[in-house]
């Protein structure tokens, strides 16, 4: 007979448990960047600057008011998605860094499928948007093919097919498919695949809500359903994953293609909703940022969120900083590195622990 | 009490003291506050941005403006960019490069009392609150065309642009026009690195293009443009720098420069600022008349060019003044006119 006691009592324990653990896991990012402001305090106030004022203006410029938070949103919305990717991805232990290519193709696609067809906008607006994650997802099946059949690094892999998804994609805004005029574009999209602005002062469109409801499938997902426990469980332990009939090849596949497809919609979401056009070169380095987004956050969906808005606000907040002092906007890159090189210093560190246990693993199989 | 008299004093007199300090600070003379918003490059270009700082830096020594440089990462941020410095309060918010065009259009309407100026774009005016300039490149670009076709051993010279896009092309066909003024049976290579950031590839352009005869190379490439000038260096041959006065990256293998004087321009929007004769909804032209391009001169590249060749070119400049030379702007050549490689403009005569 169990005594009913017991069960309450390690239900509580549980529950303490699970607070500890989510604790653990805010408080080192969150250490991460305080370290990063505070080193960033030294650095304005060695410029001669007033340190305290600076952040004032950073707040100010990233959540002062709604032309200040519209951006701060703008500038958000596609490190959602890339962030999203990239965890995604990490959660798998699939280490998807070719991001920024992806969503170049996924944005062409959006940008062609945007202009040359011509449907009512309740199909033409999803169809783009399909398009976009196809081609972003296509684009992330090479590296995937690349480590499952030949064994090779996936990591080299998405290094080496990021520059040429950028050339790709900028030789064909600049000859094939260029738009007339002094800037390498395509042609302006139909109206009819155009994702509302919501305001005058920034470019936030309806893909900020688009990247709020992806979120929330992605938390639903991953924390509901039984294939999102078995991707996870490929990246926790692919030995497990496979004696449990998990099929580890397969699961690389579908995340990679999952990962690109997400990456995609963070270039339909710039081509949709804020430029109207595929700009040769419009990114700077939003899928190198998700990764950060995704490490800050430890790949869980709703840390995503939180740590994709704080470098919005970081990036939104340093343009004001910029008015009000004379601390440039390199300052924001030397916090993103601090919190970057903080992190990684952990994930290395975190890495290396993995590999050895499962080194150790196999070692006992044998 | 005594205590508690002399403390009531001593907070009288502080908040005195601070109610007096503000009003004497208002006092004196509001200085102008302007805004640079920086193209996505941003600082540190050793070009077009950095060209225009110096306009900014004049402005503040000889008028006493106080200015903010702005940088945004990319041109999703200029629209909110600029639409913040609106809010601050800016009496001049100046921007370049054409893709700021459409963004600074919009925010216009939304602050009409705010006044723009925006540095090297084309002929159409804007918005009655924008006031526009044009840099016609494509007339310095034609002299030291001439230089480079007349200083040339081999009867080849080369162009080493970044990107393909037209701005670019309106630089290579002034180039062309010029060298094809001074000598019809001059070759004149035309090649894109596809990049403004990628020294590496300047230089891999340069030595394609010198293998292929050329010696002297036009460089039209931002950063790209000092592995150009590497090159040069290298092969002992000539590059002519761009934008900025590049003549001291290598003293003796840079030719000569140039020059675009941005500069200038954002000076003499800032002054007109100042006098109070600023009105925005006008294009203000900066060509060879303005001074707004010029070809660059210093003890960098002394004697390089002989006197008798700077003679026929400041000739030539003469008859470009005087509008008897009129140099072709790409932008303005008819669809078909220009195929890359194979300028069909009319070719001037001797």
């Amino acid at each position: 007979m169990s005594n009913p006691g017991d069960s309450i009592r390690s239900k509580e324990r549980r529950r303490a448990q699970f607070i500890q653990k989510t604790i653990g896991e805010i408080a080192r990012p969150a250490i991460a960047v305080l370290i990063a402001l505070a080193l960033g305090a030294l650095v304005i106030y060695l410029v001669g600057e007033d340190p305290i004022y600076a952040y004032k203006q950073l707040f100010y410029g990233a959540f002062g008011g709604w032309g200040a938070f519209s951006a701060t949103l703008q500038y958000t919305t596609p490190l959602l998605f890339t962030g999203l990717a990239v965890g995604f991805a990490f959660r798998s232990d699939v280490s998807n860094i070719g991001v920024e290519g992806q969503m170049l193709f996924g944005a062409m696609a959006a940008g062609l499928v945007g202009y040359y067809v011509h449907l009512p906008m309740i199909i033409h607006l999803p169809l783009t948007i399909i398009a976009a994650m196809l081609a972003g997802g296509l684009w992330a099946v090479f590296p995937a093919l690349g480590k499952v059949k030949l064994g090779l690094n996936e990591l080299v892999l998405c290094m080496m097919l990021n520059p040429m998804a950028s050339k790709l994609t900028s030789y064909l805004s600049s000859y094939p498919f260029k738009a007339p005029g002094p800037t390498n574009k395509t042609y302006d999209i139909m109206a009819t695949a155009v994702l509302p602005q919501f305001t005058p002062f920034s470019q936030l469109n309806a893909g900020f809500i688009l990247a709020l409801v992806t979120i929330a499938v992605f938390w639903f997902i991953e924390n509901r359903t039984v294939r999102g426990y078995e991707l996870k469980m490929v990246g926790l332990n692919p030995l497990f994953a496979e004696q449990a009939g998990i099929g580890i090849d397969k699961s690389i596949y579908q995340v990679f293609f999952i990962s690109g497809a997400l990456a995609g919609l963070a270039g339909a979401e710039q081509v949709l909703g804020v430029y109207r056009a595929y700009y040769d070169g419009f990114s700077p380095g939003f899928g190198f940022d998700g990764i950060a987004v995704a490490m800050l956050a430890k790949n869980s969906p709703i840390g995503i969120a939180v740590s994709a808005l704080l470098l919005g606000a970081l990036n939104s907040g340093g343009i004001a900083m910029q008015m009000m002092t004379s601390v440039t906007r390199d300052i924001v890159k030397v916090l993103e590195a601090i919190i970057i090189l903080l992190l990684a210093a952990e994930f290395a560190i975190n890495w290396y622990k993995v590999r050895r246990n499962r080194a150790r693993q196999s070692e006992n199989r044998r | 009490m005594k205590l508690r008299r002399a403390f009531m004093l001593l907070t009288v007199m502080v908040l005195v003291g601070a109610m007096t300090l503000p009003f004497g600070v208002s006092a004196a003379p509001k200085k102008i506050r302007v805004a640079m918003v920086t193209s996505e490059s941003g600082l540190g270009d050793r070009s077009f941005n950095d060209m225009m700082l110096e306009g900014f830096k004049r402005a503040e020594q000889d008028f006493g403006i106080e200015y903010r440089v702005i940088q945004p990462r990319s041109i999703s941020e200029f629209k909110s960019t600029l639409v913040r410095a609106c809010q601050q309060g800016f009496d001049l918010i100046v921007g370049s490069s054409f893709d700021m065009i459409d963004p600074m259009v919009e925010v216009a309407k939304l602050f009409p009392k705010q006044d723009f100026f925006l540095v090297d774009v084309d002929y159409t005016v804007l918005a009655p609150n924008i006031t526009s300039t044009v840099t016609k490149d494509w007339e310095g670009s034609c002299l030291v065309g001439a230089i480079a076709a007349t200083v040339s051993k081999t009867g080849t010279i080369g162009f080493v642009g970044g990107k393909d896009i037209p701005i670019i092309h309106r630089f290579f066909i002034g180039y062309y026009y010029g060298a094809k003024m001074v000598n019809p049976d001059i070759k004149v290579l035309e090649s894109y690195s596809g990049t403004f950031t990628d020294p590496a590839a300047g230089k891999e352009y340069a030595l394609a293009l010198k293998s292929k005869g050329s010696d002297i190379n036009f460089a039209v490439a931002g950063a790209t443009s000092a592995g150009v000038i590497d090159a040069a260096k290298e092969t002992k041959t000539f590059a002519i720098g761009v934008d900025s006065n590049q003549n001291y990256l290598a003293p003796g293998f840079v030719l000569t420069s140039m020059m675009k004087r941005i500069d200038n321009q954002v000076y003499d929007g800032i002054k007109a600022k100042v006098d109070g004769t600023f009105k925005g909804g006008e294009v203000k032209v900066y060509g060879l008349k303005e001074k707004g391009v010029d070809y660059a001169m210093d003890e960098h590249n002394k004697g390089l060019i002989p006197d008798a060749v700077l003679k026929k070119v400041e000739e030539l400049r003469s008859r470009i003044i005087a509008g008897e030379v009129v140099v072709p702007n790409y932008m303005e050549l008819t669809p078909g006119q220009k195929v890359m490689g194979k300028p069909a403009i009319p070719v001037p005569g001797k």
